[in-house]
């Protein structure tokens, strides 16, 4: 690895939460999955914000307003670059991946689909890739189709193919796999669907954290993922979707900037981004999530990338060092996370012991039953790394979980 | 033996125990005691929820007094079980229910727990307690 161009232990310098006690142990935090920890001037935005200028957008002719408005539309126009949209009325701001997917099921799906039409996702989707299809199948009477993975935790590509065709209209995949860490061939995927005229929708609330992500070159209809993942705070996300179809399609929450003219007789709708955008936005989460998406874009992207594989090798090396223990998810195309299981020991116990160690990681089902069930485990543990992550504590993860086997043998 | 003499029993025992480690070890060995629970046990009825992994309590009544079987599949919630059923075992329902239980507290054990866990536990101890309220007649 080129140190030269990655300097971690400057880069820890910029994320306060990670320089603290946990149980008496220095903090291990390998649950970036979950959610990922924020640098400074990510919290300074947030203080910034309220003691500076707060203000409600879009109406106010003062000052304060003008200030919020152009910070808000200054964070919509950094996230159009961070994925490389063709235009910024095609980034809105939500609360998150969950809300977002529902967002597209319920405005696009109710209006669209009809009974026998088919929606395909993946046997790797997180219960927010599933759980919209399924009640909109419910509604409208489409079939929801699910395209299988093989025991390493990759797509079956021939089984996709065979599934795809003339009733599929929406193909809904996750780019990256929370509790595999699996990279999916979506950009493969996606030129099968188009074949059919099928819409796609990419989940990538797990890739935008480890690589870019170009829409465009990718060619999705849709592309959603939360701030919190990357660097931003909880509570605000984002839906790309092309211009064209954010303006055929019928707005879903009423009030506030969605609206263009109002009567009692009837009710105008704003344009794309504003239309899907009611009430008082999350402002000052926009403007804390661009100055993650910033952050982010200062790095070396390259250098992060063979940092975070780096580490990827490293840990799966020492923990297949561990008597009886068993990673899932053996994709050559991974992230940072690894999942595994000690046999004999229940998750729970172990991520307790880890825990008392100072070592936070995530224990259960990762919100993916479904691979759960293929695996036929109750859950897993999870390491899932950051860019800010060091050798040296997959070491004390180790020797934790050792004390862990000794405790519970 | 009573149910605030068991309790006593077991904070004297945990006493000789500095830290966190040496406390669950004796935790996890005590939850080595419980018997493997049969399959008529493993029901739905017999599940308590608010656990995170899962536990069945099932009880039986002699005519005076109470008796537990229990299974968790995890090592540490056995454990604790194994200490809830050491202490309600063979114990009057009238007394179960108005037991007072404190030691989890003043052996430490309960401030090393998560608040999920913590809540695991106490539905737990609900559970004991309303399996024994099953027996008081009126």
């Amino acid at each position: 690895m080129n140190t030269s161009l990655f300097d971690v232990e400057r880069i820890r310098k910029d994320f306060p939460i990670l320089h603290q006690q946990v149980n008496g142990c220095p903090l291990v935090y390998f649950d970036n999955g979950a959610t990922s920890q924020k640098p400074q001037s990510v919290i300074d935005s947030i203080v910034h914000y309220y003691s500076s200028y707060n203000s409600n957008i879009h109406r106010g002719v003062h000052h304060l307003s003008q200030l919020a408005t152009s910070a808000y539309e200054q964070s919509r126009e950094e996230i159009r670059s961070f994925i490389q949209a063709k235009s910024a009325d095609e980034i809105i701001f939500t609360r998150g991946t969950t809300e977002t997917i529902k967002l597209i099921a319920q405005t696009w799906g109710r209006n669209y689909l009809k009974q026998g039409d088919e929606i395909l996702i993946t046997a790797m989707e997180h219960h927010a890739n599933i759980v919209p299809w399924q009640m909109l199948c419910e509604q409208t009477g489409a079939v929801l189709k699910v395209i299988p993975m093989d025991n390493r935790g990759e797509l079956i590509l021939e089984e996709a193919e065979k599934m795809i065709g003339v009733r599929t209209r929406l193909l809904a995949m996750m780019h990256v796999s929370n509790a595999l860490g699996t990279i999916n061939p979506v950009k493969q995927l996606i030129q099968l669907a188009q074949k059919f005229g099928a819409l796609t929708l990419v989940d990538g609330a797990q890739a935008v954290p480890h690589f870019p992500v170009n829409v465009q070159e990718l060619d999705c209809d849709f592309y959603v993922f939360s701030a919190h993942k990357i660097l931003g705070p909880t509570g605000i996300g984002v839906l790309y979707g092309k211009l064209q179809l954010l303006n055929e399609i019928p707005p879903w929450q009423g009030g506030g900037d969605m609206i263009r003219t109002v009567t009692f007789e009837k009710t105008t709708y704003n344009d794309s981004p504003l239309k899907f955008e009611a009430g008082t936005p999350n402002i000052c989460g926009s403007i804390a999530m661009a100055e993650g998406i910033r952050y982010w874009n200062a790095l070396n992207h390259d250098a992060v990338w063979e940092h975070e594989q780096h580490l990827l090798h490293y840990a799966t090396k020492r923990l297949n060092e561990v008597n009886g223990l068993k990673i899932f998810g053996e994709s050559a195309h991974k992230v940072a996370v690894i999942s595994f299981i000690i046999e004999g020991l229940h998750p729970y116990d172990v991520g307790f012991i880890l825990d008392k160690k100072g070592i936070a990681m995530r224990t259960g089902h990762h919100c993916a039953q479904p691979i759960m069930d293929f695996f036929g485990i109750p859950g897993t543990l999870r390491a899932s790394f950051s860019f800010y992550n060091t050798t040296s504590e997959i070491d004390r993860m180790i020797e934790s979980i050792k004390v862990a086997k000794q405790m519970l043998s | 033996m009573s149910i605030l003499i068991k309790q006593l029993e077991i904070i004297e025992e945990l006493e000789m125990f500095d830290d966190w480690q040496e406390k669950f070890g004796y935790v996890i060995d005590h939850g080595k005691n419980i018997v493997e629970l049969e399959d008529q046990y493993r029901i739905e009825d017999n599940i308590v929820h608010g656990c995170q992994n899962k536990v069945y309590i099932a009880s039986s009544f002699d005519g005076e007094h109470v008796h537990y079987v229990s299974h968790s599949e995890a090592q540490i919630p056995r454990g604790l079980l194994s200490l809830l059923m050491r202490v309600f075992e063979n114990e009057k329902p009238e007394e179960i229910l108005k037991s007072e239980l404190d030691f989890f507290e003043k052996t430490g054990i309960r401030d090393n727990l998560s608040m999920q866990r913590s809540n695991g536990l106490e539905s737990m101890i609900r559970r004991m307690k309303l399996e024994a309220a099953k027996y008081i007649k009126n």
